[in-house]
């Protein structure tokens, strides 16, 4: 039984010049997920959701958004897809911004006009404003408009919070909260600012150096990953079966505290039979969590 | 499954009527200045009908300031557009060479528009001044101002800094043509080299010239019979020229189809 | 009805839901019959996913503490009150165990633990004489 996906990528592979920005990435992004994709800046992150529009070209790979491949068939991708960018500059500077969400409604057949008077409300747009007038954070509250007026099947939106403040923040996620109750849609969100999207999120992708070195629901990297604090002897050795799960590493004096990925109880036996004592483990918030895979492996 | 509640993509008839409407609208202050400047012209032109001069403003030709104009216009619909990169026009729901295409229609649709203007004004002042046998713009300048229009849309359509290249092409005509004036018209080999500007005088002024095709100058022409032939000729290659730029520039703009 | 989601607490965020809605009948906040706010609504509010509302509701109505009401929402179950001891038991048991674990992950036993409650309980109750 085959899960369906919103979003899948096949080996994709991008580079800009010499340096690579996307290596060998499979995204599984299920159908009505809230996915965050995490990263450092220039991980590759939004060169992904530009090749989902078809915006860049991969040098390897594929990819497909609900089963259309995004090369071949950009235009029908693209119309089941809101976007917000990462640069919150618009190229219509000199459209009103009650033009502009006509001008974009006129491609958008499944546009809701009364959602998209609604969403003006909430987001305090000006529609009289000229769009090259707006200040970063209207800007983006503008895209968000856009992005979702038309109640598309998929959400793309690269770091969203960038340039608002923290109660607009919060007022675009809440709206974004009450979106996903009234219209199945599909969220892939990149962003570096992690917590305060920890409480949407159902699924979580991390991407470090252009590969996706971890993918897996909300759910499972809150049982796996995990730190445990070891009372160890002098001299002790960790057991080599589980250096590759490690993630993070520091140490003082006879206390050792280690965040792995895996089964709490297994690892939890291998630490024991390895000769240390497990004083604690603790499940890690999301952010932690993707910050430990993100860290240097084996820093001590 | 999703299949069955995928959003449909727009109707092609809604996206150019909305490129109609929106090129309309970026050319407002265009329009405006054409208006103003239009509007001196008509009031020079006024005083000197009342001081019985009017003839001189009748005998002469534009079809090189239509042609120029009608070149010069994608510059003007495509300025406040981000043609590379990743712009918010490539980010819509369109094939992308068809909406460029649709873009470049929509600003056709305004130049005949305003040239259609322009013919009207031309032809109430003729009436106005009473001057007879007054030359207005010959209705087939339309043509040629197309082939014009499509011919400047390639280039800045297909270019990153289509002006430097223009300035840059114009540049190094100049400057050949000057030399090969300096160097008289010896059969030396130096001379032959900077024949280039020759080709451009042939390009402007030949059989088959911009001169033609704006002018369909050859219906004027002395040796009546043979000069016929000239203009529907030059109206299908300078068109025909003008559509295949225009598709290869569009073309650079398509869908990054499967390598 | 106040919902709070500590960021900070390691379970699954529909189990922390269920567990301030089952606060808030036990405190009395939410009474027989009385509505629960929409999934969209709650969700909006905490920034939550729907998903994650919606099992919560599902959960808490497998368990018979609220029922759902097509096309009206979720209402807290009639039955509430006969039901009360036990909740509260249930409750007393979550707090216990969120105790439990913060003892242990600083070394301390479950016995040291309960001495440590038992006195302050009553150094709570000197203070209210």
């Amino acid at each position: 039984m085959s899960e369906a996906f919103a979003v899948a990528t096949h080996g994709l592979s991008m580079r800009y010049g010499s340096e690579p920005a996307l290596d060998g990435v499979d995204l599984r992004v299920p159908e009505g997920a809230v996915y965050i994709l995490i990263g450092p800046n220039g991980a590759g992150k939004s060169t992904a959701m530009k090749v989902l529009l078809n915006l860049e070209r991969p040098h390897a790979g594929r990819a497909e958004v609900f089963g259309l491949d995004t090369a071949s068939r950009g235009p029908e991708v693209r119309a089941q897809v809101g976007y917000v960018a990462e640069q919150h500059e618009h190229d219509y500077g000199w459209m009103t911004c009650g033009r502009l969400i006509r001008h974009a409604a006129a491609y958008y057949p499944s546009w809701d006009h009364t959602y998209a008077a609604h969403l003006v409300d909430v987001f305090g747009v000006r529609l009289n404003r000229k769009v090259g007038t707006l200040s970063k954070g209207e800007a983006r509250r503008l895209q968000f408009v856009l992005a979702l007026a038309h109640r598309p099947p998929l959400l793309l939106l690269d770091e969203p919070a960038d340039g608002l403040d923290p109660v607009v923040r919060n007022r675009a996620f809440a709206q974004l909260a009450g979106h996903l109750a009234d219209t199945p849609t599909t969220v892939v969100i990149a962003t570096h600012h992690i917590h305060e999207v920890e409480s949407l999120a159902d699924h979580v992708g991390v991407l470090r150096e252009a590969r996706l070195v971890a993918q897996m629901t909300r759910d499972e990297l809150r049982r796996t990953v995990v730190r445990y604090r070891l009372e160890v002897p002098e001299g002790w050795q960790p057991p080599p079966e589980l250096r590759t799960a490690t993630l993070r590493r520091s140490r003082a004096g006879r206390e050792v505290q280690w965040t792995l990925v895996g089964e709490p109880d297994e690892v939890t036996a291998r630490l024991a039979g390895a000769g240390a004592t497990v004083r604690d483990v603790t499940p890690l918030a999301l952010e932690e969590a993707a910050l430990a895979f993100l860290a240097e492996e084996g820093a001590a | 499954m999703m299949q069955g509640t995928l959003h449909p993509a727009p109707r092609g008839r809604d996206v150019v009527l909305e490129q109609v409407r929106i090129v309309g609208l970026s050319l407002r202050r265009e329009a405006l200045v054409a208006a103003v400047v239009l509007g001196v012209v008509t009031l020079v032109i006024a005083i000197d009908i009342v001081h019985g001069r009017a003839a001189t403003w009748f005998d002469s030709d534009e079809w090189f300031v239509i042609g120029l104009f009608s070149f010069l216009v994608p510059f003007a619909v495509w300025r406040r557009e981000k043609r590379f990169g990743p712009a918010f026009l490539w980010t819509l729901p369109v094939d992308r060479r068809r909406l460029a295409l649709a873009k470049v229609f929509a600003g056709w649709v305004w130049l005949m528009a305003a040239l259609a203007c322009f013919v009207l004004w031309q032809l109430a002042l003729a009436v106005l001044s009473g001057v007879a046998d007054a030359e207005t713009v010959p209705l087939v300048a339309f043509s040629g101002a197309t082939a014009m229009y499509l011919l400047g849309s390639a280039l800045v359509l297909g270019l990153r800094h289509p002006l430097r290249w223009l300035l840059g092409t114009a540049g190094a005509f100049f400057l050949l043509a000057t030399l090969n004036e300096a160097l008289g018209r010896a059969e030396n080999g130096m001379a032959r080299m900077f024949a280039w500007s020759g080709a451009l005088r042939w390009a402007i002024y030949g059989p088959y010239g911009i001169d033609t095709l704006l002018s369909s100058r050859t219906f004027q022409s002395a040796v009546e019979n043979a000069a016929t032939v000239w203009w529907p000729v030059t109206i299908f290659l300078w068109l025909g020229a003008g559509v295949a730029a225009l598709w290869a520039a569009a073309s650079r703009h398509g869908e990054r189809r499967r390598r | 009805m106040l919902v709070n989601l500590d960021p900070n607490d390691g379970r699954p965020l529909y189990l922390q839901i269920m567990d301030e809605v089952r606060r808030a009948i036990v405190a009395g906040t939410l009474r027989a019959e009385d509505p629960l706010p929409s999934v969209r609504e709650l969700a909006a509010e905490l920034v939550v996913n729907p998903r994650t509302v919606s099992q919560a509701y599902q959960e808490l109505e497998r368990e018979g503490v609220v029922y759902v009401q097509r096309g009206q929402g979720t209402f807290v179950s009639p039955s509430v009150r006969r039901g009360a001891g036990e909740r509260r038991r249930t409750l007393a048991r979550e707090v216990a165990k969120r105790a439990l674990l913060e003892a242990r992950r600083n070394g301390l036993d479950a016995e040291e633990l309960v001495t440590a409650i038992q006195k302050l309980a009553a150094g709570e109750v000197k203070t209210h004489e």
